[in-house]
């Protein structure tokens, strides 16, 4: 189960918030709601902090939701604390970065502390 | 050295270690009674376990190896979560280690190998693993292939050997996966794939993510993700190729060996970030020389010119740190690794030292003699190096008393089981270290120390309870250094020890008189008597009346001292003293007549002159005043019956033995000396007062008083002399004031 809710803070602001299973079972629906999201604002924010599950077709929607935003020259970040199960994967899967992945200067989703 | 020699030498070896891998497994197992979710414990027995198993089975043991495996397959279920650890699992996994024990020495365990038993456990923790897995693992027993525990040669003498070896070292190895883009499609999760690869020894991960479209392109239920893993483990490729098993024909998997503790530059730094690179065929030579020319940061200059990608530059740099680190850390450990010597070694060792100081002694000598300050330097300087020599030499046979500890917990654990006890088992100053041959001889005096605590000492859980105490009963053992001695007590809060039983039942033995009055102390020591037990039953475990007497025989046997004290109903403690070493010791020689006598520096506090004069004033009481404080002392001349006349100037010895204070008049206080302690031959076995002999510089001997002994023997003596009569001089010098 997966509940996707959306909602806009004005100045061009919006928080996406994502809660329960964030799996592959999910990934299409979740992709669509994260799209549309980032069409909608120049500024995403989304919030993990009731995300139960999460796998490889999660890591990869949020990777390449981060990808869109700084090729369109829009801000996309994780807000709020982040679940142990999305810490887990990502140090387990070895999305875990110590350098950023991206080209130029648009940083880097894993580049931060996640222990 | 042939090679049935070696051979033989080898699978000494592995018995040697396999017995502290089976004592630590033991420990561990205890523990994790207490702590069945500790995962540090967990690991701690199933490496004990892996350990036995693959060196079993590279030495020939092969039963070993095979009966090992199956306790090792359901600890492996337990590591994983998969399978609860219960008292009887672990009840189940202790007499497995007896049995290895038993295997690996039929000799050393009462009864020998027993097969029946060893085909029931098997079958027992077989049952347990087919179970929980659905039948999925295969017994040690079995010839079957399986996914989990590697190719079916594994046990075989030829296989068993090759899986041991790199059992046995740790090479590391370059991993790149890259799962077919429909994998999800599939129902298999790459990520778990990747943590069960790294689960099996230290690891790297980096993910590639470059490949990832943006969102608008993005489709799902596709993986985009390769990986490069730097992983450092014992298990060889076929084991690390398995973990792929289901996905290899559609991947791209590419395991490449890297390092190994027997490469030629394995200890030395790794390869430069553009060498792993071109290693890796992330870019070509000629690239890599291309961008070397432009003298800056490769990583950068290759991520700019597009010629790699971010993630290949992470993923080799990652490579670099780890095996930097491996190679730094496997440094480390050979400097720190330990080389085992048979005990005989040391103890031919710790002889050489001994005659290498009396012919110290006697090179000092000679040099005062000749007045030689040429000589006389190079004495001092001899001296010198012998006694750092002696001090090092006696160092290395220096054992932690916790190794006789570790075999205490099962005791514990085995005796309150059989006695329907609850028992915490306490433990302190395991790392107090005592000379080798007092540790194998205490041994056994702590072990009846020990089952006396249980059997008679602590009560049952309902009787604790209706006394108002914990169920569960405390036993501790503690060790500390005190001087040049080592204090050992051993506590119980259990029912303490009642006078009026221990009294009746030592009039009843006629150990003592009806009517003798005796202090406390006096009466707790009758329990070291031959033959005495107020237990009403004679158990299996204690109460046969053999065991405090054989305690304080062997404890006096180390020239040590044993004391008990206690509170009725509320505890019992025993304290043993034992000296450090009873090899080399620092002492005081001095001289009565021609005679010249050793007392053990670290019982003496000072030196006093004595005139005449002074022991008239008090008419010959035998006492002396020191700084206001009257302190007895033994005339050594009168109680030795040393003839000839005292000089007019004496000294007094003042030592202090348990805080109590006793001079010793000689006639010269000649000074320090290493006193290498010799036995006294069976002749002077009764000879109460003298603890051993040594040779002086000049082929002479001396003898070494027993201080403690000494003492007890004159207050004796008097006690007989003058015992209940009025002579209070004699009373008062001895009797009282010690």
């Amino acid at each position: 189960m997966m509940d996707v809710t959306y909602r806009e803070t004005g100045e061009g602001k919006g928080v996406l918030a994502i809660k329960g299973e964030l799996v592959i079972e999910n990934a299409s629906q979740a992709r669509d709601r994260l799209l549309a999201a980032i069409n909608k604002v120049p500024n995403l924010e989304v919030n993990m902090e009731d995300v139960t599950e999460i796998d490889l077709s999660g890591l990869q929607l949020l990777c390449s939701a981060h990808r869109l935003s700084v090729l369109s020259g829009k801000r996309f970040v994780l807000e709020g604390s982040l679940p142990g199960c999305l810490k887990n994967v990502v140090k387990d899967s070895g999305f875990a970065r110590h350098r950023s992945c991206a080209r130029g200067n648009a940083g880097c989703l894993w580049l931060r502390n996640w222990s | 050295m042939n090679d049935s020699q070696k051979d033989s030498q080898f699978r000494e070896m592995f018995r040697e270690e396999a017995g502290e891998h089976l004592v630590d497994l033991e420990n561990a197992l205890i523990e994790l009674e207490e702590r069945p979710d500790d995962a540090d414990l967990i690991n701690r027995a199933f490496r004990a376990m892996h350990t036995i198993k693959g060196c079993g089975a590279m030495f020939g043991f092969d039963d070993v190896s095979r009966f090992t495996h199956d306790i090792e397959t359901v600890f492996m279920l337990v590591r994983d979560g998969e399978l609860g650890l219960t008292k009887d699992l672990v009840s189940l996994t202790l007499r497995a280690k007896d049995e290895i024990k038993s295997m690996l020495d039929p000799s050393m365990v009462p009864g020998g190998a027993d097969l029946y038993g060893r085909v029931e456990l098997t079958k027992a923790f077989s049952a347990i693993a087919h179970k929980k897995t659905g039948g999925e693992m295969r017994s040690g027993m079995d010839s079957g292939s399986s996914r989990i525990f590697g190719d079916s040669g594994e046990f075989g003498k030829a296989g068993g050997t090759q899986s041991s070896q790199s059992a046995a070292i740790e090479r590391t190895y370059r991993i790149r996966f890259r799962p077919p883009s429909e994998i999800f499609l599939h129902g298999i999760n790459p990520i778990l794939l990747i943590k069960e690869l790294a689960g099996f020894g230290r690891a790297r991960v980096v993910a590639h993510t470059g490949d990832i479209p943006s969102l608008d392109q993005l489709n799902p239920e596709e993986c985009f993700v390769f990986w490069d893993v730097v992983l450092t483990t014992d298990a060889g490729e076929d084991k690390i190729r398995e973990v792929f098993l289901f996905v290899e024909d559609d991947s791209e998997l590419k395991v490449e060996l890297i390092d190994e503790p027997n490469s030629p530059d394995a200890n030395a730094g790794y390869k430069k970030l553009g060498e792993i690179l071109v290693g890796r065929g992330d870019i070509t030579e000629s690239e890599l020389d291309g961008i070397l020319s432009a003298g800056k940061r490769i990583g950068e200059i290759l991520v700019e010119k597009g010629v790699v990608r971010p993630g290949c530059v992470e993923a080799a740099l990652a490579e670099q740190q780890h095996i930097r680190d491996i190679r730094k850390s496997r440094v480390q450990e050979e400097a720190l690794t330990t080389i085992r010597v048979p005990a005989e070694k040391l103890d031919t060792l710790v002889n050489l030292v001994g005659e290498l100081v009396t012919l110290q002694a006697r090179l000092s000598r000679t040099a005062i003699k000749r007045i030689d300050y040429e000589l006389l330097g190079l004495a001092e300087e001899v001296e010198r190096l012998v006694s750092e020599l002696r001090d090092n030499t006696m160092n290395m046979r220096m054992l932690p008393i916790g190794t006789v500890y570790n075999k205490f917990n099962r005791l514990v654990r085995d005796l309150s089981s059989e006695l329907n006890k609850e028992i915490e088992f306490i433990t302190e100053g395991a790392a107090t270290e005592l000379d080798k041959t007092v540790i194998e001889k205490l041994n056994d005096p702590l072990i009846h120390i020990i089952r006396n605590s249980i059997d008679h000492g602590i009560e049952l859980p309902s009787v604790r309870q209706e006394k108002g105490k914990p169920r569960k009963g405390t036993l501790l053992i503690s060790a500390a250094h005190s001087g040049a001695h080592v204090v050992i007590s051993i506590s119980d809060d259990g029912a303490g020890l009642n006078k009026e039983v221990i009294r009746a039942k030592a009039i009843e033995k006629k150990l003592i008189h009806p009517s003798a009055e005796l202090s406390e102390n006096e009466l707790f020591s009758i329990i070291f008597a031959p033959g005495f037990s107020t237990a009403k039953e004679v158990t299996s475990v204690s109460g046969r009346g053999v065991g405090m007497d054989v305690v304080k025989r062997a404890i006096e046997s180390l020239k040590g001292s044993i004391d008990i004290t206690s509170e009725d109903g509320i505890r019992t403690t025993i304290t043993i003293k034992l000296p450090l070493t009873l090899a080399i010791i620092d002492g005081l020689l001095v001289k009565i007549g021609k005679d010249q006598y050793v007392l053990p520096l670290a019982t003496v506090v000072e030196c006093i002159a004595l005139t005449k004069q002074e022991i008239g004033r008090t008419h010959h009481g035998e006492l002396v005043v020191v700084r206001g404080d009257l302190i007895p002392y033994i005339n050594l001349r009168r109680h030795f019956f040393i003839n000839g006349q005292a000089p007019d100037l004496q000294q007094v010895v003042v030592t202090d033995v348990s805080g109590k204070r006793v001079g010793f008049l000689v006639d010269k206080v000649i000074g320090q000396y290493q006193t290498v302690i010799k036995k006294l031959g069976g002749i002077y076995k009764d000879v109460v007062g003298m603890s051993g002999a040594t040779i002086l510089g000049d082929g002479t001997v001396a003898v070494i008083l027993d201080v403690p002994k000494l003492i007890g023997l004159v207050e004796k003596e008097h006690d007989a002399l003058f015992g209940g009569q009025s002579s209070e001089d004699h009373r008062t010098t001895i009797g009282q004031l010690c």
